[in-house]
């Protein structure tokens, strides 16, 4: 994925940063052009999302503000006080049902240096309100650019010292390093995001096999690490009975399902003009042309091929898993 | 389909002989899928010479791109540069063309100023017309199809005052193969997006057959698209008992 950086823009502000200077050195034919606010380079008008993802810059930036969010209401996994944040913006991975093609008009990857400012943002959120689940992963994922951003590998340590604090990670990657080179911590979930082969071979370019995944995923369990199921989004196909079937086999066939941490399930939907974006972006793609169901300024599948799908899942999965470790995911966005 | 924006005959000329270009009215020459516009030097003729252009742009994308000769401080002349950032050093505004394909060459940033640089303080390419053309193209296509390519044609050394108009022709001549390697990227990236915006097959059939208002022919074109997205590509023929373009859009809706 490295290899793909060919342009580093990097904020003025955090041109003497020492993450900056790692990051940069990682790349050495990079190209490394300065710039005043990431906003310039950005997500400006104009710009086509598509097109960026063959070949997407990295940009350096300060987070001034807004780092630690409320997250929207329907996305938690059980805890009473949740709250997201992104140290990076878009994903290595080019899944066409995800929200961000939606939200971004540029699908360069800005990652925000100033971790520590994250971190106290945190420690801020605990003293205020108490214990608390803080979710990463959700305008990125938590672990795929891990070798070079070493998220985890800072923002672990400062969790395993406030048991007060969750955190999840959410991943389709197969980075664990960061994750096996320590001692578990009880107050971190890793959740791996799963469709059936199927459905990744048509839809998720540049993400590891399921096979991989699943075998990661039970590699962490085994190590001690709490490991969450992420079936979100559901995908209706023809054939989605034997393909969720078959994967719900694959996944317990080789992690444990009693000692899952939870699993939450949730049907494909997308804000309408998220969804208009990115049916403008892909409109050869069978997913955003096929019966559609608006409901709340919500695209989703018809009610009943929407049920019909969750319906099955959750019974499929109950065959492995009890009641208690479900969640239902209705909050607005899809990765 | 590319527009050129030169500053000069000089820059032009062996473009236009190189493409085949025809003159096709004042400072504008017209060939195969290329249109090459001379705009004369500064900001603002290389702003006007775009806007002139931009009300000929129909639905179909283009790419943009300015090619011209900028001085640098001791880069080797003659060598070829793309912009990665663009700097108008009046304003202090600053751009940042994206490059979605591998450059034909390495970048730089071009700094565009009112007079002819001397002092060459920094690393930065010093030309006329950069932040003038643009900002204007911005307004007729995506940013990945607007670039600007530049040759080193002065610096410390190789004073501006020494350059002649078949000087600047050679440069230019010298780099046609990189600017022919960007035209073909950015082509293929205009072709893409000309595919998804493309009307779809029986559009037109419809509008002869009933009338639709801007609205109701905006979803046609979308109905008609996603119904060939999936493989059941529409025509009139089966709406022949349809009385109104209302009529035609619910039958096509049932048949997603």
């Amino acid at each position: 994925m490295s290899r793909a950086i060919r342009r580093i823009y990097v904020e003025d502000e955090v041109a003497d940063h020492p993450r900056t200077a790692r990051i940069v050195s990682r790349f050495p034919r990079a190209e490394v052009i300065s710039c005043g606010r990431y906003g310039e380079v950005f997500n400006r008008r104009g710009q086509d999302f598509r097109l960026q993802k063959r070949r997407p810059a990295l940009i350096l930036a300060r987070k001034h503000r807004g780092r630690v969010l409320e997250t929207p209401a329907g996305y938690g996994i059980g805890g009473e006080r949740n709250y997201y944040f992104s140290h990076m913006l878009n994903c290595v991975y080019d899944c066409r049902y995800c929200f961000l093609q939606g939200m971004f008009r540029s699908a360069n990857y800005v990652l925000f240096v100033n971790y520590e400012d994250f971190l106290d943002d945190i420690d801020a959120t605990l003293a205020r309100v108490g214990e608390s689940w803080f979710f990463s992963g959700y305008d990125c994922d938590s672990l795929a650019f891990e070798p070079i951003t070493r998220f985890a590998d800072t923002f672990l340590p400062f969790f395993a010292e406030r048991p007060r604090a969750w955190l999840e990670l959410r991943t389709k990657s197969v980075q664990a390093r960061a994750l096996t080179e320590r001692e578990p911590i009880p107050n971190c979930v890793v959740a791996f995001s799963f469709t059936p082969e199927a459905v990744h071979g048509e839809l998720e370019r540049g993400v590891p096999s399921v096979r991989r995944r699943i075998e990661v995923a039970a590699d962490l369990q085994r190590r001690g690490w709490k490991i969450g199921l992420r079936f979100d989004p559901l995908l209706h196909t023809e054939s989605y009975r034997a393909d969720y079937g078959e994967l719900f086999e694959q996944v317990f066939a080789a992690v444990d399902p009693r000692a899952l941490h939870s699993i939450s399930l949730g049907v494909f939907r997308l804000p309408k003009s998220y969804f208009e974006r990115a049916w403008r972006l892909y409109p050869e793609e069978p997913l955003f042309a096929g019966p559609q169901s608006e409901h709340d300024g919500m695209i989703s599948l018809p009610a009943r091929d929407e049920r019909d799908l969750f319906d099955f899942c959750r019974d499929q999965l109950g065959r492995w898993v009890s009641s208690e470790v479900f969640h239902l995911c209705s909050a607005p966005a899809s990765r | 389909m590319t527009r050129i924006v030169c500053a000069l005959p000089a820059e032009a000329r062996p473009i236009v002989a190189h493409l085949g270009l025809e003159p096709a009215g004042p400072r504008l020459y017209r060939g195969d899928g290329v249109e090459l516009i001379v705009s004369g030097v500064g900001p603002a003729r290389a702003r006007a010479a775009v806007e002139r252009a931009a009300p000929a742009e129909g639905r179909e994308p283009r790419a943009w791109i300015n090619v011209g000769i900028a001085g640098h401080r001791d880069a080797e002349i003659g060598s070829p540069r793309l912009a990665y950032k663009i700097v108008d050093a009046a304003s202090g505004r600053a751009w940042y063309p994206p490059a979605t394909f591998a450059p034909p060459c390495p970048g730089a940033e071009v700094r565009t100023v009112l007079d002819v640089e001397r002092a060459f303080a920094g690393d930065e390419l010093f030309e006329m017309e950069a932040a003038g053309f643009y900002p204007a193209a911005l307004r007729c296509a995506s940013a990945e199809l607007v670039q600007v390519l530049k040759i080193v044609s002065d610096g410390r050394v190789e004073r501006a005052e020494r350059l002649s108009a078949a000087g600047v022709s050679e440069l230019i001549e010298g780099n046609l193969p990189v600017l022919e390697a960007l035209r073909r990227e950015l082509d293929a990236l205009a072709a893409e997006l000309a595919a998804r915006t493309a009307v779809p097959d029986g559009f037109d059939d419809f509008l002869k057959c009933w009338h639709f208002t801007v609205t109701q022919s905006r979803q046609l074109e979308r109905l008609l698209r996603r119904l060939a997205t999936l493989g059941r590509p529409a025509g009139p023929r089966g709406f022949d008992g349809a009385k109104s373009a209302a009529a035609v859009l619910a039958g096509l809706r049932g048949r997603i």
